[in-house]
């Protein structure tokens, strides 16, 4: 069951393009994007228990990265866009330096200011980035929407496999350990702060690389993606899909993303709409979409093989 | 002296939970830290293991002062301790907890730490339980288990925070069986607990805590009549 669901999501994924094309596949490349921007946060929630609250504006950081050194140096797309993971990774170890010595909600709190300070300061800085008119960005691959949707997949795979390589590899052991007992973890010998910092380097970057994905595809950054609501929306896909689930939390961002669309007519009421979804998964699913899907899909597959004639 | 703790003042807001309080430890002794609740064991414990930093006075292991140093390194030191209630990693297997400590400093290999955790399991008795998680486990064989975890980097010293509370007393004698081999092997033991009858069957030495002060420190028959020490635990009635 482990092994099944996730082959034929990517079965899924590679025929996609053969079957739905323009529109769904553009909302589906945006609906990339927002997997790895989940996937990655719900590794430093899920994962470490730390919350940040300036994910959304890593993304932004990678986004205006890639556009200014496109823009200014006319560098080749794919380097800035790692110039952009590597920008989200400096600021988000700046950060992260300051406040995970500390315990309690600092991160979270410097975050939210740190967002709200870097999208005042894009929006202010119009010489710039031409403030909330936003900078207009060359498109990935001429704007092939196939292409752009096969690299935004791709992307995402490499996000996946990373994050669940670290959390398999020894540093993974290390941060379960910590999320279950900091003071146990630390007495044995984990250096905490090392690999809280670690981790969120880590999905900074991760955010940084989708920021500058996401502005090649679209053609356009504007300090709209860096809103607090923004990061809510990442948020209600991670705790939607699974917190505890890298998968989980990607399936809950393209699901989330799919419902934006259908429900574009509630304008700015399809946030209380999934706010009220969210809270029907805390309710009735506490460990996403995904996992409990893993569950139910085990429980009947055991009855299905108890019946089966012997 | 192995490890010297040197004037170690403690307060919490209002309250002076150590004062002043000085002592050494010589390798390879097996002491006994007792004194009332609220006497200050688990602060001094918490102090030598850099989970508090003292406001006064310093700790120190060998040459080298630690009580600034955070508990991580003053684990990879040599100075492992357990805690009151057993800190284990519950959602991790027996032997995935027993990989922790051994995988941190980074010096044993992947091989070297397999054969270790193999090793301690037999020694803590768990070996038939290597790949349940430890939420499964009793309260005994936690504190067994987290015992075993400190062993995997085979520190010099070990700090006991009550190691025998609420374990059965089959355990209990395996433990006490534990403790003395290591301490025969020359690990350095700090044993805090309430369990009189094993302080006294175990220990060479005994430190008596009282409201944060050093009240007695001497050979357990010469503690156990001392005048100061009968008051603090009996409220100032003689024992008959």
């Amino acid at each position: 069951m482990n092994r099944v669901i996730p082959s034929l999501l990517l079965i899924a994924a590679a025929a996609f393009p053969l079957f739905f094309r323009q529109y769904w596949l553009y909302v589906v490349t945006i609906g990339l994007y927002y997997a790895i921007l989940a996937s990655s946060w719900s590794m430093l929630a899920g994962q470490v228990g730390l919350i940040s609250f300036a994910h959304a504006a890593f993304a932004g950081i990678g986004a205006y990265t890639s556009a200014l050194l496109v823009i200014h140096l006319g560098l080749p797309i794919p380097v800035t866009m790692l110039a952009g993971a590597m920008a989200a990774a400096l600021v988000g170890l700046g950060i992260g330096a300051l406040t995970l010595r500390m315990r309690g909600p600092y991160l979270a709190l410097t975050t939210l200011a740190f967002s709200e300070i870097f999208r005042i300061f894009i929006t202010a800085e119009y010489e710039l980035t031409q403030g909330s008119i936003g900078l207009k960005v060359p498109l990935i691959l001429g704007g092939s929407k196939p292409l752009s949707y096969y690299t935004g997949l791709g992307l995402f795979l490499v996000t996946l496999a990373t994050l669940a390589g670290v959390l398999r590899s020894r540093v993974g052991l290390f941060l379960v350990a910590m999320r279950e007992d900091e003071d146990g973890a630390e007495t044995r010998g984990v250096n905490t702060v090392s690999y809280r910092l670690i981790a969120f380097v880590l999905t900074s970057a991760f955010a940084g690389l989708a920021g500058g994905f996401y502005a090649h595809v679209v053609g356009l950054v504007s300090p709209q993606m860096t809103r607090i609501g923004e990061m809510g929306l990442i948020l209600a896909m991670s705790v939607f899909g699974g917190l505890e689930s890298l998968l989980g939390a990607a399936l809950g961002a393209l699901i989330l993303q799919g419902l934006t669309e259908y429900l574009r007519i509630f304008t700015e009421w399809r946030l209380a709409i999934f706010g009220a979804l969210v809270l029907c998964i805390l309710r009735f699913a506490p460990a996403g979409i995904l996992p409990t899907l893993y569950l139910y899909g085990e429980q009947a597959l055991s009855r299905w093989v108890s019946r089966a004639p012997r | 002296m192995m490890l010297r703790i040197e004037g170690v003042t403690k307060n919490f807001g209002g309250l002076q939970a150590l004062s002043r309080v000085s002592m050494a430890f010589a390798s390879g002794e097996f002491v006994g830290l007792i004194g009332p609740n609220g006497s200050g064991k688990t602060t001094l414990i918490n102090c030598i293991s850099g989970l508090y930093r003292p406001d006064a006075g310093c700790v120190r292991f060998g040459r080298e002062t630690i009580s600034h140093l955070s508990p991580h390194r003053i684990y990879r030191l040599g100075i492992g301790r357990t805690f009151q209630i057993a800190k284990v990693f519950n959602r991790l297997t027996v032997l995935e907890n027993l990989r922790i400590p051994a995988l941190t400093g980074g010096r044993l290999r992947r091989r070297e730490v397999e054969a270790r955790s193999r090793e301690i399991l037999e020694q803590v008795a768990l070996a038939q339980h290597a790949l349940v998680n430890a939420e499964s486990l009793s309260g005994g064989q936690q504190k067994l288990l987290e015992i075993g975890m400190v062993m995997m980097t085979d520190p010099e010293i070990l700090l006991l925070d009550e190691p025998f509370a609420g374990v059965h007393p089959e355990l209990k004698t395996r433990l006490e069986g534990y403790l003395r081999r290591l301490n025969r092997e020359g690990k350095t033991i700090i044993l805090v607990s309430h369990e009189m009858a094993s302080v006294f069957r175990m220990c060479q030495r005994l430190v008596v805590l009282d409201h944060g002060v050093l009240l007695a420190d001497g050979p357990p028959e010469a503690v156990r009549s001392d005048e100061r020490v009968i008051s603090a635990y009996l409220g100032g009635r003689r024992e008959t």
